[in-house]
């Protein structure tokens, strides 16, 4: 039982025997004047019903003559979010210093009920947090705006892998802004009563939800607006040099920011480009000195709203050499450096950052974008190095780690390899020697996310994940732009490796039509079919690409094949389109399969006049 | 609309013109630290899209450039529940002081909303509450255990009627209590998560649920126990009072309070002590004899009152056994300060509400004046009685400067009555403790429980519990303890003739044919008219009783009694059977045959009295 306790803890230490719980185990607590700890024995006496079909007896501050076989007893040796259950033959015992840590405490011996059916081994079972802040970023900015009802499952989750922020990623539109009313139509945003009560509803749960709105770059939906054309500088990035752009920020602060009880703020202020002429016109000598200079002032903006700032720091990073220059930041701030690959990089950046003297957090990803399935195993090394950086700089600055989810091209992919990549950044950063393993969090997420059937979901997304080939792009969006039947370049494909990804598909499907027969299941086993049968469709296109160039395939039998692609892909899109509004606002669902019928009608294009081309070369040719 | 405001509020001052509500309200609104504004807000968006179909737009701090409808603005002004809403043309503004102001002008923003269709006449709307605690108490100790659902729900009801305090009265094992687990399964009990999860539920919408054990008198079920027989002031079986001198008496309140008290933020405890019997001859006969029982009683009842001191709670304490001695003034000023009186009267025509009121306002206590709902041993209220009763009540809380009206809603003779028999008066009491001049016509309370609680959409129930009412009789229940042969009720003057009964019979008829053609659009509108019909089935069921009894009182003989007595216990069973049904579909099975039980004993001895089985000096 011990070991497939998720997060696995800190710490046990063995003794003699095993308590059994009784029929309805009485649970002492002590019942404070702001209802706390009441309300985390309620979640606790909802969850072992739930969870286990146990009926406890919660009972405030006396026993009288009833046996008590769980108390929540707080003591002042314990800190934080730190917590001691003891197991001896006639009881437990839960120690915890603060509210959170008896919170911690109820999801890990409601796991130990679950998994041992109330026959509990004894001992001393200790568990602290190796890394302070431990979060998930979940773009809704892109493609998906999720339900309330999909972020409020979304922080119990979290809540139960021991998590405790969550961002979730603004630039524009997707939360209805005071400020601007004339755009709430642009998308199905989140309102401010939405955001509040998800606030509220995090709160209660432990976990902070921090807001986060890009406030430099990535603003190109605003940009684009007739009103605010004139703030534009590079790209998609507001120009830093006009008073009107940080007034822009401060309207999208007022509006939103009241919303979070968080003291933090993610200001973002990634991926900036600056033109030369700004630089020279501010007088400076370096781009990243202007960009200083802008968020300097976006501080000042959070700070009037009584937050703390963090945004993204890869331009930091990449001057952090020029100490003087980067010095310039203002102390409070909190650089969050980012990086998405499974090279060895979080250590060396938290070096340079903590030499600076910034607190600090790093941000590792998913993986998941682009992709109908995460690349896991990237995802994996990713957030592993991340999560050690942390724990050996957890002193020197560092104060949480980041787990990333974005949502490029529409943010297709779906919550399954989501959930499972998360559950496993959330294992390693509560404990990080613990739970290295992936196969730790697979089994909970089989166990706790994916309904516990006969049915493996962490093996299907394991082989959507080892189907992701970088030489092969797994299936989206990337893959079309190769893809070009005016080109005479060799597919740089080979057959075989398409043929191996359907079968691994074919298997998905499979397994998932099986897993749609348990009641529950359903929604997800649609999930998994529309993503299999998307990667599907792409390795038919790919392997129709390789059987043209190695003539195996007239063109009319191309346009035939593509032609019925389209019409695959139009029953898929509906599908998706159907699953999308499951657990996302409608509005932009149409999005979702655009680009895959977009390309799939350019070949149609390509090819009609690739024919006619050819048949008009050919009756000239007769002429 | 300002009129059909309930309870009515206390000042309009009118202004030119009117505010019509847009599509979609921006409500603006100031965040609290403790989140407790964004909770009324919460509440606000739910309720008012639930009761008006308007699906607002809740922003904080900051409107940007959206166009606010409402706004929410503390103010320092203001005091406790006091709350203004002016209206202007372009705008409503809710001004507060403190939160619980804020969730009562919710309340009153929704009926205005509901009530004007979205059109609300401008000016500006001022309200306070005229007695600062206004409470209900539900007897939960006598037979009816309510389902937690059913307290959640009288929660709601009770939050929109303004009023700030429950109370459930305990005297038995109704309560399953941590010191005696042994006795905790005799009784469907609600257990302390139950009670926690109800005390969380009313704080969130400005209800102390206040904890109330009766802690000497009424302690019947308990010292039936062999465990506790010992305690018994006086050694006989219908002794309820506990041994006041003996040591073990407080430790087993102890216990008591140890037990219930963690499950109450409240800072307040109703130790009871109402109706303590024996004393002069029980146990503690030597000591009345030097300090008389009112000696006796006080020594003990300031004992429970440092128990419940020593628990962080304030006593409040029924208050008849003090008032007995309202003339003797060295007595009642040795009663301590801290301590609250709850003034009990359930007579409407007498005017003990004044009198006591007067000497303990005189005397400096903080009180609290109790009337009640006239509904218990009978199906449908005496509500003349009731009325008079919490108005005279409320007239004597008002002008002594009394610090509560607590609504008492009794079970005696195994809480036969259904819900909608109190809930009038429930109504009506909250509405006169909220403001009095505003609200002294019970008409207004009749079409308020008709709209917001029954939801009637053709008919009225208000309008058949008061047709029931007016043919209240208990005379019915009680008559079942007395002898076959004994006609009338002693209570009531002279005996009662066929015309009487005729009377009853043919109103419940009509009752049981007005329910029909309700229409009726609350979520328990079935089981309403089930309960509606199932009581006045139940009165023309004991109307053939007492036909029965009145023919054999005459002629000494019930002609074709066999074959009559078929008929007679199969309705009975019927009803018996229908009344159960209604009963545990908001209470807990337990002891849903009490009152049946009493009955039964009646028609054995009818039966036994017809054949000739009980002999001629019993029947006299």
């Amino acid at each position: 039982m011990i070991n497939k306790l998720f997060p696995r803890i800190q710490k046990y230490t063995a003794a003699e025997g095993t308590y059994t719980l009784p029929e309805n185990p009485v649970v002492l607590f002590k019942n404070d004047e702001a209802g706390e700890i009441f309300r985390i024995i309620s979640f606790f006496a909802d969850g072992l019903r739930e969870r286990a079909g146990i009926d406890c007896y919660p009972v405030p501050d006396y026993a009288g003559k009833l046996q008590v076989a769980v108390n929540f007893l707080e003591t002042d040796e314990l800190k934080e979010e730190s917590y001691v259950i003891e197991v001896k033959e006639d009881g437990i015992t839960v120690l915890y210093g603060e509210p959170v840590a008896a919170f911690r405490a109820k999801e890990t011996l409601t796991q130990m009920i679950e998994l041992t059916g109330g026959k509990i081994p004894a001992g001393r079972y200790e568990d602290w947090a190796d890394v302070k802040r431990r979060g998930f970023m979940l773009d809704v900015n892109r493609g998906k705006v999720p339900t309330l009802d999909k972020l409020k499952k979304l922080v119990d989750k979290m809540a139960a892998f021991k998590m405790n922020e969550l961002q979730l990623y603004l630039e524009a539109f997707a939360y209805e802004y005071q400020e601007h009313p004339a755009y709430f139509g642009e998308r199905d945003g989140l309102t401010p009563f939405e955001m509040m009560t998800l606030d509220q509803y995090a709160k209660e749960r432990y976990v902070d939800l921090v807001p986060n709105q890009n406030s430099f770059g990535h603003l190109g939906l605003w940009l684009a607006k007739d009103e605010f054309k004139h703030l534009k500088g590079m790209y998609v990035a507001l120009d830093p040099l006009q008073d009107e752009s940080v007034e822009f920020i401060d309207g999208l602060y007022k509006s939103l920011l009241p919303c979070f009880d968080s003291s933090l703020v993610h200001i973002g202020c990634d991926e900036v480009c600056i033109y030369d002429e700004t630089v020279k016109k501010a007088g400076r000598e370096k781009a990243i000195e202007v960009f200083i200079d802008f968020i300097t002032k976006i501080n000042a903006l959070a700070e009037k709203a009584g937050k703390r700032p963090m945004f993204w720091g890869e331009s930091v990073l990449g001057n952090a050499d020029d100490t003087e220059i980067v010095s310039r930041v203002p102390k409070n701030m909190i650089p969050i450096i980012w990086s998405y690959g499974d090279d060895k990089f979080f250590s060396g950046a938290s070096e340079k950052m903590s030499s600076l003297g910034y607190d600090f957090y790093l941000c590792p990803s998913t993986n998941c974008w682009s992709f109908m399935f995460a690349n896991l195993n990237v995802a994996r090394a990713n957030i592993l190095d991340a999560a050690e950086a942390a724990v050996k700089f957890r002193d020197k600055g560092a104060m949480g780690v980041l787990i990333a989810e974005w949502g490029d091209f529409c943010h297709l992919q779906f919550d399954f390899s989501v959930e499972m990549t998360v559950a496993y950044g959330a294992g390693v950063l509560w404990n990080l020697e613990g739970n290295r393993e992936l196969e730790y969090a697979a089994e909970y997420s089989d166990r706790a996310l994916f309904g516990n059937t006969d049915v493996k979901v962490s093996r299907l997304v394991q082989i959507g994940a080892d189907s992701y080939d970088p030489n092969y792009y797994s299936c989206l969006p990337r893959d079309f732009d190769v893809m070009d039947f005016y080109t005479n370049d060799r597919y740089p494909r080979s057959r075989e490796t398409c043929v191996t990804i359907k079968e691994n598909m074919a298997e998905i499907i499979r397994e998932a039509k099986r897993l749609g027969q348990h009641k529950g299941s359903e929604l997800l086993a649609g999930e998994l079919v529309a993503s299999a049968e998307t990667v599907d469709l792409l390795g038919d296109y790919i392997i129709m690409r390789i059987d043209r160039d190695e003539g195996r395939l007239t063109l009319e039998e191309c346009l035939k094949g593509v032609n019925k692609l389209i019409e695959r892909a139009e029953r898929i899109r509906e599908q998706i389109i159907f699953l999308w509004n499951k657990r996302n606002k409608p509005k932009g669902n149409d999005t979702a399969y655009w680009f895959i019928l977009f390309k799939l009608n350019h070949a149609k294009k390509q090819l009609t006049e690739k024919i006619e081309a050819e048949k008009s070369s050919a009756e000239s040719e007769n002429k | 609309m300002i009129d059909k405001l309930f309870p009515r509020i206390q000042k309009y001052t009118e202004a030119e013109g009117s505010f019509t509500l847009p599509e979609k309200p921006v409500i603006l609104f100031h965040k609290d630290d403790e989140g407790k504004i964004f909770k009324i807000i919460t509440a606000f968006k739910q309720e008012l899209f639930d009761r008006t179909g308007v699906d607002c737009y809740p922003v904080p701090n900051y409107p940007g450039k959206l166009n606010v409808s409402l706004e929410l603005c503390h103010s320092g002004d203001l005091e406790g529940e006091k709350y203004v809403i002016e209206v202007t043309e372009d705008k409503i503004t809710v001004l507060y002081g403190e939160p619980v102001a804020a969730f009562r002008a919710k309340e009153t923003l929704i009926q205005m909303i509901g009530l004007g269709g979205g059109k609300i006449p401008a000016g500006r709307y001022e309200d306070w509450p005229d007695i600062a605690r206004r409470g209900f108490m539900l007897d939960i100790s006598r037979a009816k255990v309510p389902k937690i659902e059913k307290l959640f729900r009288l929660v709601d009801i009770m939050a929109a009627l303004k009023m700030n305090e429950l109370q459930l009265y305990l005297e038995t094992y109704v309560y399953e209590y941590q010191a005696y687990p042994q006795h905790a399964h005799i009784a469907e009990a609600l257990t302390p998560y139950e009670i926690l999860k109800l005390s969380s539920y009313a704080k969130e919408r400005y209800i102390d649920l206040v904890p109330n054990q009766n802690s000497f008198g009424h302690l019947y079920a308990w010292l039936k126990l062999p465990e506790f027989i010992d305690l018994r002031v006086e050694d006989k079986d219908s002794c309820g009072s506990i041994n006041p001198i003996d040591p073990r008496s407080l430790d087993f309140i102890e216990n008591l309070y140890s037990s219930l008290l963690p499950c109450f933020t409240s800072r307040y405890l109703n130790v009871g002590c109402d109706e303590v019997w024996g004393l002069r001859n029980g146990k503690t006969k030597e000591k009345a004899d030097k300090v008389g029982t009112i000696g006796v009683y006080l020594d003990y009842l300031d004992e429970v009152c440092k128990k419940a001191e020593e628990h962080g709670r304030r006593p409040q304490f029924w208050a008849d056994i003090l008032l007995n001695h309202k003339d003797e003034p060295d007595v009642i000023k040795r009663v301590s300060k801290n301590m609250i009186p709850l003034a009990w009267n359930y007579d409407g025509s007498n005017e003990d509400f004044e009198k006591n009121g007067a000497l303990l306002a005189s005397l400096g206590f903080d009180f609290y004046i109790c009337p009640g709902t006239s509904s218990w041993t009978a199906m449908f209220p005496d509500l003349k009685n009731s009325c008079t009763n919490v108005l005279k009540g409320a007239e004597a809380a008002v002008k002594h400067g009394a610090r509560g009206l607590l609504m008492t809603e009794w079970g005696d003779f195994g809480h036969i009555q259904f819900d909608f028999a109190m809930q009038l008066g429930l109504v009506y009491a909250a509405s006169v403790a909220w403001n009095l001049e505003g609200n002294r016509d019970f008409d207004l309370a009749a079409a308020y429980a008709d709209r917001a609680i029954y939801k009637c959409e053709k008919g009225s129930v208000s309008e058949i519990i008061r047709r029931g009412a007016d043919l209240y009789d208990t005379h019915y229940f009680w008559t079942y303890h007395r002898k076959f042969t004994e006609n009338g009720d002693p209570r009531h003057d002279g005996t009662f003739n066929y015309d009487h009964y005729l009377k009853i019979k043919l109103g419940m008829q009509d009752i049981i044919e007005s329910v029909k053609s309700l229409k009726l659009t609350s979520d328990d509108a079935q089981l309403l008219c089930d309960e509606l019909t199932a009581s006045a089935e139940l009165y023309i069921f004991m109307t053939e009783f007492m036909l029965l009894r009145l023919e054999y009182a005459e002629n000494k003989a019930i002609e074709g009694f066999d074959g009559r007595l078929e008929t007679f216990l199969s309705e009975y069973e019927r009803v018996k059977a229908e009344v159960k049904r209604c009963w545990n579909a908001r209470n807990k099975e337990f002891d849903n045959d009490c009152m049946f039980r009493l009955m039964q004993k009646g028609i054995d001895n009818m039966i036994a009295t017809v054949r000739g089985e009980i002999p001629d000096e019993a029947k006299k």
